[in-house]
């Protein structure tokens, strides 16, 4: 069945990854915010009906009205641009979202209604009502924004650890999936930490109050803190539950993902210090600085977490589904038999800018395969990863990929596609010259014949029969052959591995810095299951 | 084929239609009112009343001498909900706009690139000036610096209205994508999106104000609902936009601006052209009666929201129908079945149920007098 062909478009300089990631971030933040702001004032809203704090009132008023205009403008502006930018960076993930949960989206949003109407009576009307309805509508606003988190949780936690729905396909298989709830109660306790170091800016922006008012406040907002020690536990649970080798990523097989991991656990842990040591159990006054910058720590927390998130996804959007670059595991034998690049309708944007018909190839195959996550000479871009490679380093380690490096899908194209992208990045490298030699075999008569040192000596040495060592022309054909007889070896020499494995219950993962090299990882997988996922990813 | 449009697909396709066309329809009221009353609010502030005795008194602010406009009171005070609400209402078409059409609106989407994202940031300025008009010091100021800020923000929502008519035409055109994509093109111009914009615009003015008129005549205590002045201008204002925004956008979705190859509904846009002449009819002779009483009457009100109502869906489904013409719908239907299969569609019905009896409570406690607390 053909693939479905969208226009990729080039953001430059910039990753792709890092647009989403940007505005994701931004959106996770406030609408975290909202969630917990909810429940905030819910607390201080009881603290006022039981004249526990004469000034909680006053607090919610104020509170509620920032609310209303960083949440409910920037926050539901970013969750529409959410899914614009989604369909930028991947349009087929999202329509797989859409198809299997449109109905859990459904839900969301009329639990998202009744935050809206909620929060805007409040607004309107909260300053004139008794303490019950006051009450009412915050419960209810609480209410809405919380069960829009738990929707919402059960559709993004599916893309990492589907569970059951990938023999299933069950709806609710997928929503209830294994991370569902460590992450549903994080999310939680970060939404509380929030909206209570937001309540600490609010507050000392209330000039009219005193400061033994304030500081009473203040030290009943840092209540809303102390589930800051519940978070480690839930770590864990959650590391526990994602997939082995997610794990493995942010526990040192990444440095990118440990870096990010450890600065969201490193400003967790500040925060949630100050808060236990100095906030709760000494009552110290925080001022508006100390306070903002807190909560700076807190996005940087959230940054760094949602980064991570998304990160240890790869080499899948959905997981075992779905492809980083839109290609699903189930397409690629026939991709690598008809080309990537076949079906694709829309043509290049600068054909002129390449010196050849190859590197034009290259360039498509790149715009297909690689540019969702990487950019060719900017933001982890492909002349610095692969730049230091010699030409058969390339062709071997990109045909490869899957295996090359853990969180790359597999190179899915032909033979043609492979060398084209090969070649496309030595252009680059070599700072796009006029004249570029086309290495493999071209398919216009008049265009220059090939030199044999161009062709690679892999493909030469492997598949006596397939070339012409006179000419230096290639049978694709014997080529295609010889290259799934190696396939079919790696497979037979990963199961000898495997064996390995299962007596020392550890996973084996190449090194991407020194080739040949192997790092142990501990695992629990069962055998069964890593057989299957490396042999048929 | 014999049953109406969108009923004469599959059962799957017909109810995301359906789904599509009803939600879009709860958004179009929103989105009507937030454009055309940002609009009403350029000129509203030169509308205010001088007001009697105003100059004996000897005021200093100019803005104390004016009895302000009522349409123009009301609109300032819930443009910003009015927005939030139009933005959570888009949430639900959006969402099956998808599933019936994913691959021109994804192309679409792609295609417009930068220019079509920008909506968001565009939207987010466009939302803070109308908070800022709120503020005491815009009210209390010079009448151009207010009228300056509600030209920006309706430029804003001009903006995203165009750029979502851009989207729709490009989506139709799918012989044109490989070209645009070569060229790097960010606006997809033709003569028909613009018509289009202008004819969604004019004929927001009529929604706009009949909803004000229903919140007029909710404030039971006001004077404005008193006042012949009032209905005359409420009256005018909705029928004169009615006729030329319905012709111009009728006109515009006419047009046919790309040849439509896939089976078309004639006997179905002729039903839905009677629906929209007889709406027009209906809010034509209601406005009409109405501008000759000196207070809003609920019945009158009642007749031109039927009226709108009609009209309103008949232009939904006028535009629908001009999209199916231009998509292969046959092919689409097995995605469309293949969705219907999935799970979750009982729990949503009981989630709707149960949120708007939610939002009524939220609604009847946010409008009751404050109730004495317990000691």
């Amino acid at each position: 069945m053909p693939t479905t062909n969208y226009p990729i478009n080039d953001f430059g300089p910039v990753m792709k990854g890092l647009v989403i990631g940007g505005l994701g971030i931004v959106h996770v933040f406030l609408a975290q915010f909202a969630i917990g702001g909810g429940m905030l004032m819910c607390y201080f809203q009881r603290l006022a009906s039981t004249n526990r704090s004469p000034n909680a009132r006053q607090l919610l008023d104020g509170y509620f009205k920032v609310l209303v205009l960083v949440s409910f403008v920037v926050g539901a502006l970013t969750g529409v641009g959410m899914w614009f930018t989604t369909i930028q960076i991947s349009p087929r993930t999202i329509g797989v979202m859409v198809d299997q949960f449109h109905w859990v989206w459904a839900i969301e949003w009329t639990f998202f209604c009744l935050e809206v109407v909620a929060g805007y009576a409040f607004y309107r009307a909260g300053p004139r009502l008794g303490d019950r309805d006051r009450m009412t509508l915050l419960v209810l606003y609480t209410m809405a924004a919380w069960f829009s988190l738990f929707w919402i949780n059960g559709i993004l936690s599916w893309q990492l650890t589907p569970g059951e729905w990938t023999r299933t396909q069950n709806v609710w298989a997928g929503f209830f999936n294994p991370s569902f709830w460590p992450s549903l109660f994080y999310r939680t306790i970060t939404s509380l930490t929030i909206a209570s170091l937001a309540a600490c800016i609010v507050i000392n922006a209330m000039h009219d109050l005193d400061l033994s008012a304030r500081r009473g406040l203040l030290n009943q907002a840092a209540y809303l803190l102390a589930p800051m020690l519940f978070m480690p536990a839930l770590g864990v649970w959650y590391l526990r539950v994602i997939p082995a080798d997610s794990r493995s990523w942010v526990l040192g097989g990444s440095a990118a993902m440990t870096m990010f991991m450890t600065l969201a656990i490193g400003a967790s842990l500040m925060i949630g210090l100050y808060a236990m040591v100095g906030l709760i159990r000494r009552k110290l006054y925080i001022n508006g600085a100390t306070a903002t910058l807190l909560c700076a720590l807190a996005f940087g927390a959230t940054a760094g977490g949602e980064f991570v998130r998304e990160g240890i996804r790869k080499p899948f959007t959905i997981r075992e589904h779905l492809y980083s670059n839109s290609i699903r595991p189930t397409e690629v034998a026939r991709l690598k038999k008809v080309g990537c690049t076949t079906d694709d309708p829309y043509p290049l944007r600068d054909p002129e800018r390449y010196a050849n018909d190859q590197l034009r190839l290259g360039a498509k195959v790149f715009r297909v395969q690689c540019s969702v996550c990487h950019t060719m000479n900017g933001m982890n871009g492909l002349t610095h990863l692969a730049g230091t490679w010699t030409t058969e380093q390339r062709r071997l380690n990109i045909s490869r990929l899957e295996h090359t490096k853990p969180f790359m899908p597999p190179f899915a194209g032909n033979a043609e596609e492979l060398e084209a992208l090969v070649q496309l990045i030595e252009w680059e490298k070599a700072e796009r010259p006029k004249e570029w030699a086309v290495s493999a075999e071209p398919t216009d008569e008049k265009q220059e014949k090939p030199k044999m040192e161009t062709v690679p000596p892999w493909m030469r040495d492997k598949s006596p029969t397939a070339t012409q060592p006179a000419t230096g022309r290639v049978d694709w054909d014997a080529l295609r052959n010889q290259l799934e007889r190696d396939r079919e070896r790696l497979h037979e020499s990963m199961a000898r591995q495997l064996m390995g494995e299962q007596r020392r219950n550890v996973i084996l993962i190449p090194t991407t810095h020194s080739p040949g090299a192997f790092r142990l990882i501990p695992t629990t997988m069962p055998w069964e299951d890593r057989v299957t996922s490396k042999l048929n990813p | 084929m014999d049953r109406v449009f969108p009923f004469c697909y599959p059962a799957p396709t017909a109810f995301y239609l359906s789904a599509y066309m009803a939600s879009l329809l709860v958004h179009l009221v929103f989105m009507q009112y937030v454009l055309a009353g940002s609009a009403y609010l350029v000129f509203g502030r030169f509308l205010d009343r001088p007001m009697f005795g105003a100059r004996q008194r000897g005021s200093e602010s100019p803005s104390d001498d004016f009895q302000p406009d009522v349409i123009h009171e009301t609109l300032r005070d819930w443009l910003p909900f009015a927005t939030s609400a139009a933005i959570t209402a888009g949430v639900a078409p959006l969402l099956f706009l998808q599933i019936l059409y994913r691959k021109s609106f994804y192309t679409a989407n792609l295609l417009l690139f930068h220019r079509w994202m920008a909506i968001v940031p565009v939207l987010i300025v466009g939302f803070y000036l109308l908070y800022l008009l709120k503020t005491e010091r815009i009210r209390r100021g010079p009448a151009w610096k207010e009228s300056a800020i509600a030209l920006t923000a309706l430029a804003c929502f001009g903006f995203t209205a165009w750029s979502w008519t851009e989207n729709h035409m490009l989506s139709l055109d799918a012989k044109s994508w490989a070209e645009v994509y070569q060229r790097g093109e960010l606006m997809h111009h033709t003569p028909g999106a613009y018509l289009r914009t202008l004819g969604w615009f004019l004929s927001s003015f009529p929604a706009m104000l009949l909803l004000v008129a229903w919140q007029i005549h909710g404030r039971r205590s006001d004077i404005a609902t008193a006042s012949r002045r009032l209905t005359y201008k409420l009256a005018g204002l909705a029928n004169l936009m009615l006729i030329f925004g319905t012709t111009v956008l009728l006109y515009a979705i006419l047009l046919k601006p790309t040849p439509a190859p896939h089976e078309s509904h004639q006997g179905d846009a002729d039903a839905y052209a009677w629906l929209l002449a007889s709406g027009m009819i209906i809010q034509l002779l209601g406005w009409m009666f109405q501008s000759r009483l000196d207070s809003l009457r609920r019945n009158l009100l009642l007749v031109c929201t039927v009226g709108q109502l009609a009209v309103l869906i008949s232009i939904v489904a006028v535009r629908e129908l001009g999209r199916v013409a231009r998509i292969d719908m046959g092919e689409l239907s097995q995605a469309h079945a293949d969705a219907f299969r999935v799970a979750g569609l009982p729990i949503f019905i009981f989630f709707l149920i149960f949120n708007a009896a939610l939002v009524a409570w939220c609604i009847r406690v946010a409008t009751r007098g404050p109730r004495p607390t317990r000691p």
